[in-house]
Formats: C-alpha cells, sequence, structure tokens
C-alpha cells in the first residue's frame, strides 16, 4: 500500500495544527465584516390581514406592466419556516422568476403564532385563512376561482383546499408537497409514530421552532451540523457566496412556533392516520376528498428530497379526478429547488407556461 | 500493521485511532442528561464539529427545557444515605400532596435521565461504527491509488460514512422507539413541571397557562357562536332610522345629553 504524506491542515496531528484553524478563522472574520443580510427584496404591498395573516401582492417588475392585467396566482407556503425563502434574494427568486413572466403573485405570510393561537385549527388555516385569501384574490380580479400554487405543507393545505372548494381554484400547482405521510423512506414519519402528540400539545401549547429544526437537522446530522459549516472556510475569499450563506441560515433558524392544536391535527391525521391518502380525512367536519380535484394539477418535486421523498407526492396522480395531472420532476433536493440556480432558470417558466396555457 | 500505519494511510489511521479513544474515553465519562459533556469530536475539526457534536444525543433537543432541571434533582435513597431517609416514604402529613408531586417530577426525571443515556450509548454506536467505516473507505481510496489528500476530503469521507451509518440506525424501529420514548418521558416532566409552578402561581394570585387556556378557549366559542349566528334580518323601510343629510366633511355635533332631574 502507498503510504500517503502527512497532509495540510489535520487538526489533532503532529505536525501540522494550524492549517484547518486558520483556514476557518479567516473564513469566521469574513462572516464577521458581512454583517446582517436582508432577504425578501422584490417590492410588494400587504393587500389582506387577518388576525396575523397577511397577505401581499407582489408589484410587476416592470413599472411599463402596471396596470396590465396579468394572470393571478396565490402562493400558499406552510406554516413551518417562512414565505420569504421564495424571494431571497433577488438572484434565487421564484416570485421574481413569476413576475418575470408576467405573472401577478400574491403570496399569503401565516405570521408567527403566540400564546392566542394555540387552538388555531386546520380549519382555520385551510376554510379561513386561506379561503378568505382566494377570496380576496378573485374579488380583486373579477373572478370566480383563482390559481393556486401550493408548497410544502402549504401545498398540502392547498389540495384540501381545493377538494373543499373546488369552484374557487381554477388551476392548482403543487409543489414538494406531502401526499402519503407514510411511505418507507420518510424518516420524520417513522419518528412521529410513537410520540403522544396530544400530550406534547396538552403540556407545550405551541409547539416551537426551535424544536422542529432539531428534528429537522437530525434527519441528517452529520451533513447538516457539520459539514455545512465546515464549508464556510472554502467561502471566505468570496462575501457574495458568504452572504447566500448567512441568507439560507437565517432562513432555516427563522422558524415561527406553530399553532398546537393545528400541529396536533396535522400530525396525528396526516402523519399517523395518513388520512388524505386513505379518503378520511374530515376538515371543519366536511370530508377531503382529492377525487374532488377536477382541475388542472401540476405537481412538482425534488428528486432527491429527504423531506417529501418523490414517493410521497407522486401518489397523487393516482388519487385526483382530474385527467389533466402533469408531473414536474426537478434533480435535486427539498431546499435547492428553491434556490439553486438551475431551479431559478426552469421552475418559473415550467409553472409559468402551464399556467398561461391554462388560463 | 502498527495502528499508526494502517491501511488507510498513516496519518488517516492515527486520525481515527486517536477518535476511537476520545470516543471510549467520552463513552466512560458521559454525564447524565443535563450536563453538557464533552464530546468525542470536540477538537476535530474546529467549531463546526461541535456544532454537530452538540447536536447528537437527544437530549439537545430538549436542552432549552433542560436546563434547569437540576433544581428538580431529588436525593435517591442510593445517594442520600439509604433507606433511612424521608425521601422514599409515602407521603403522609400536612405536605403529603408537595411530596407526592415532588416523587413523581423525581420519577420522571429519572426516566428521562435513563432514556437520555440509552440514546447517547446508541450514538455512541454509531460513531465508533463510522469510524471502523472510514477506516475501511478510506483504505479502499487508497488501494485504488487515489488515497485522501487533504483534512477536508477526510472530514468529506467522515460526513457520508457518518450519514450511511446514521441513516440505517435512524430508520430502525428500536430506534425510532427509543426516541419516542426519550420524547415521551420528556413530555411526561415537563407536564409535572407545569403542575408544580401552577400550583406555586396560584398560591402567589398569579395568572396562570391553564387560566389563559380556558379563556382563550372560551373567547373562540363566542368567535364561533357569532359566525355561526345568523345575519340579521334586514329591517323594513319603517324601522329604519332616517338619518340627517350631512351638510359638510364636519362630524356632527354629539348629541346632547338629557338633564336629569333633580333629585
Amino acid at each position: 500500500m502507498a503510504r500517503t504524506e502527512q497532509p495540510q491542515g489535520v487538526a489533532g496531528l503532529p505536525g501540522d495544527e494550524s492549517a484547518p484553524g486558520a483556514a476557518f478563522a479567516a473564513g469566521l472574520n469574513a462572516l464577521r465584516g458581512i454583517g446582517d443580510v436582508d432577504v425578501a427584496p422584490t417590492p410588494r404591498d400587504a393587500v389582506y390581514r387577518e388576525d396575523k395573516l397577511v397577505l401581499y401582492r407582489y408589484r410587476p417588475l416592470d413599472s411599463a406592466a402596471a396596470g396590465v392585467p396579468r394572470i393571478p396566482v396565490l402562493i400558499c407556503y406552510a406554516l413551518v419556516n417562512r414565505p420569504y425563502m421564495l424571494d431571497l434574494q433577488e438572484d434565487r427568486s421564484l416570485i421574481r422568476g413569476l413576475l418575470r413572466r408576467g405573472l401577478d403573485v400574491y403570496l399569503i405570510d401565516w405570521g408567527s403564532p403566540d400564546g392566542a393561537d394555540r387552538y388555531l385549527e386546520l380549519d382555520d388555516y385551510i376554510n379561513r385563512y386561506l379561503h378568505h385569501c382566494v377570496s380576496h384574490v378573485a374579488t380583486a380580479h373579477g373572478v370566480q376561482s383563482v390559481n393556486l400554487l401550493g408548497v410544502c405543507q402549504g401545498g398540502t393545505f392547498s389540495l384540501c383546499y381545493a377538494a373543499l372548494h373546488p369552484e374557487r381554484v381554477r388551476n392548482l400547482v403543487t409543489m414538494v408537497t406531502p401526499v402519503d405521510f407514510r411511505t418507507p423512506d420518510n424518516l420524520l414519519s417513522k419518528w412521529v409514530q410513537g410520540v403522544d402528540v396530544d400530550a406534547l400539545v396538552r403540556v407545550s401549547g405551541n409547539i416551537s421552532g426551535e424544536l422542529l429544526n432539531y428534528a429537522f437537522l437530525s434527519l441528517m446530522p452529520f451533513r447538516l451540523m457539520s459539514q455545512k459549516y465546515a464549508g464556510v472556510a472554502e467561502l471566505a475569499r468570496d462575501p457574495a457566496q458568504l452572504r447566500n450563506f448567512l441568507r439560507m441560515e437565517k432562513w432555516i433558524f427563522d422558524s415561527p412556533d406553530q399553532a398546537g392544536e393545528a400541529f396536533r391535527q396535522f400530525i396525528m391525521w396526516f402523519y399517523r392516520e395518513n388520512r388524505l391518502v386513505a379518503g378520511t380525512l374530515s376538515i371543519g367536519g366536511k370530508p377531503v376528498h382529492l377525487r374532488n380535484l377536477a382541475m388542472p394539477v401540476l405537481n412538482v418535486f425534488a428528486t432527491q428530497d429527504h423531506l417529501v421523498p418523490p414517493a410521497a407526492t407522486t401518489v397523487l396522480k393516482d388519487l385526483v379526478g382530474t385527467a389533466d395531472y402533469t408531473a414536474y420532476a426537478f434533480s435535486g433536493g427539498h431546499i435547492g429547488i428553491y434556490v439553486s440556480g438551475r431551479a431559478q432558470k426552469d421552475l418559473p417558466a415550467a409553472i409559468s407556461d402551464w399556467l398561461k396555457s391554462r388560463s | 500493521m502498527s495502528s499508526a500505519s494502517g491501511p488507510a494511510g498513516d496519518w488517516i489511521q492515527a486520525w481515527i485511532d486517536g477518535q476511537k479513544a476520545a470516543l471510549a474515553q467520552w463513552s466512560g465519562e458521559r454525564q447524565p442528561a443535563g450536563a453538557a459533556g464533552r464530546g468525542p469530536f470536540a477538537d476535530l475539526f474546529g467549531p463546526a464539529t461541535a456544532a454537530a457534536q452538540a447536536a447528537f444525543g437527544a437530549a439537545a433537543a430538549s436542552s432549552a427545557t433542560t436546563a434547569h432541571w437540576p433544581l428538580w434533582k431529588m436525593p435517591s435513597a442510593a445517594t442520600s444515605g439509604g433507606p433511612g431517609t424521608w425521601w422514599d416514604l409515602p407521603g403522609i402529613g400536612p405536605l403529603r400532596e408537595q411530596h407526592a408531586a415532588a416523587q413523581e417530577m423525581a420519577a420522571a426525571l429519572a426516566e428521562v435521565e435513563r432514556l437520555t443515556v440509552e440514546m447517547g450509548s446508541v450514538m455512541a454506536r454509531v460513531h465508533a461504527e463510522t469510524l471502523d467505516l472510514l477506516a475501511r473507505r478510506a483504505a479502499e481510496q487508497a488501494n485504488e491509488g487515489v488515497p485522501l489528500k487533504d483534512a477536508k476530503a477526510l472530514h468529506d469521507l467522515w460526513v457520508e460514512c457518518g450519514e450511511a451509518t446514521y441513516a440505517k440506525v435512524a430508520h430502525s424501529d428500536a430506534y425510532c422507539r427509543l426516541q419516542a420514548d426519550l420524547c415521551n418521558a420528556g413530555i411526561r416532566f415537563q407536564a409535572v413541571e407545569c403542575q408544580q409552578v401552577e400550583r406555586w402561581l396560584k398560591l402567589l394570585d398569579l395568572p396562570t397557562r391553564s387560566e389563559v387556556n380556558t379563556l382563550n378557549l372560551r373567547i373562540r366559542e363566542l368567535q364561533r357562536q357569532l359566525e355561526a349566528a345568523p345575519s340579521p334580518a334586514p329591517s323594513r323601510p319603517k324601522d329604519r332610522v332616517r338619518k340627517p343629510a350631512r351638510k359638510s366633511a364636519v362630524a356632527p355635533a354629539a348629541p346632547k345629553r338629557k338633564s336629569r332631574p333633580k333629585t
């Protein structure tokens, strides 16, 4: 066997203990020079408020387009994490991509629940908040139904909403949206099966975003808690990359708490009992049947998604009632689908083309 | 072949041996729940790995709520001098309720500690198997003529081996059960803790979470009743109060109050 030379920079080994530390220190120094970072750069206006929810409408990027009728699309983001992931920075923004292609973009920001919101239910989120946002957009554009784009858990909400109110959804787009919560590769699902969620919510009230972050990080701890930060040393010479890194860090750990009762229902009904697939889900006393989805459906998923494995979402094809079902496989992970360079290039075009051909 | 000259290469083997020694030491010295033990990887890759190390062991997830655990730590028979102490007796006398509650809390905490130690053992096994796999993979690469060149390559391979090892464990029924048991034990402890805190708050006549919850639920019920109530029927024309035409945008003067009869 060929002997290998003592490499540069292996801490704890005789000979060279300084190099990795020096590289990392350089990374930290560069970070200090960066300071704070801005997110959500695209101009927008709050057009509807209810409790902690704010509905935003984005201004057209081209001022000449103001006043010109555009196809509206309402984005329903997840309760977990903040929706500015869709507009993280100018060159990493699904929203800008959609605006650039002439869509009129609305975004729901659910806000951050506090103790007064602990008894909010899925019924509140879907049949009240989301319904009111849909009504607002429909009224503003003088239409009966709107294009709805649901992201992650917001996609699950959108599926439920569209099944409950099919007459209000013209086209439905789902992105990295879990449908079958009990696929064998779903680690998060395996972990929650034995947890006493009733007791957790009874004792904790709202579920802290911090706790959820630990759960997400624990899915891939070596990568997410070691490799990612070791990589900072490599970014030290590139301030733009460091800023990107900081924006992602801000988004990942800027996690709102979850309203306790809605969380309990989501875990019990979806993760534990898989009611959406089983056809046994009711929200607000009304059954949610995916076969009610007679509108066109575009299902965008990521092929390397560790949070929503492809099998968890592609099953939608067999459950919807529409013949106009399109699956769009994005080669990447749950985060890359928002921020990767290829996502910026491909996704807005795919979504807007699909919507325009059906509007 | 000596341990410092393993199939993976001298420096790699030496590093792996060092980590195994640190892991063995850590496993032997590991403190029960709540103690911030120094893990075997704290010094390997600087602060980055310190963050990773902090996350291993399920206690980390609840560290925010367990930092004050020593407050609740009660002496067990074994640590307080044996069966002659009052602590193990069933509660009697005027402080019976407090005694029973404290016992319940101590039992809940002991269960959390037991399961945290068990989880720590599982994680130590993950680390050990990761190092074994790393040694094999590094040796394979060296034999294929593409040895690891630097610390970054070693770290990347360690991460890859770690994720592969961890995934097998994390998907297993035994691990899922252990994690759920630990989580549920933490919930039980927190429930008892909340009961105790609420008892003290009531003694001080301060509002408790239970009271706030009750009010919250009543408000929600009222809200639902309001939403479900039929809208008031449009009043008949003759019942309508005719509003005076406003002559200007100036707000009308407040109506004069009727003078109260003198008494």
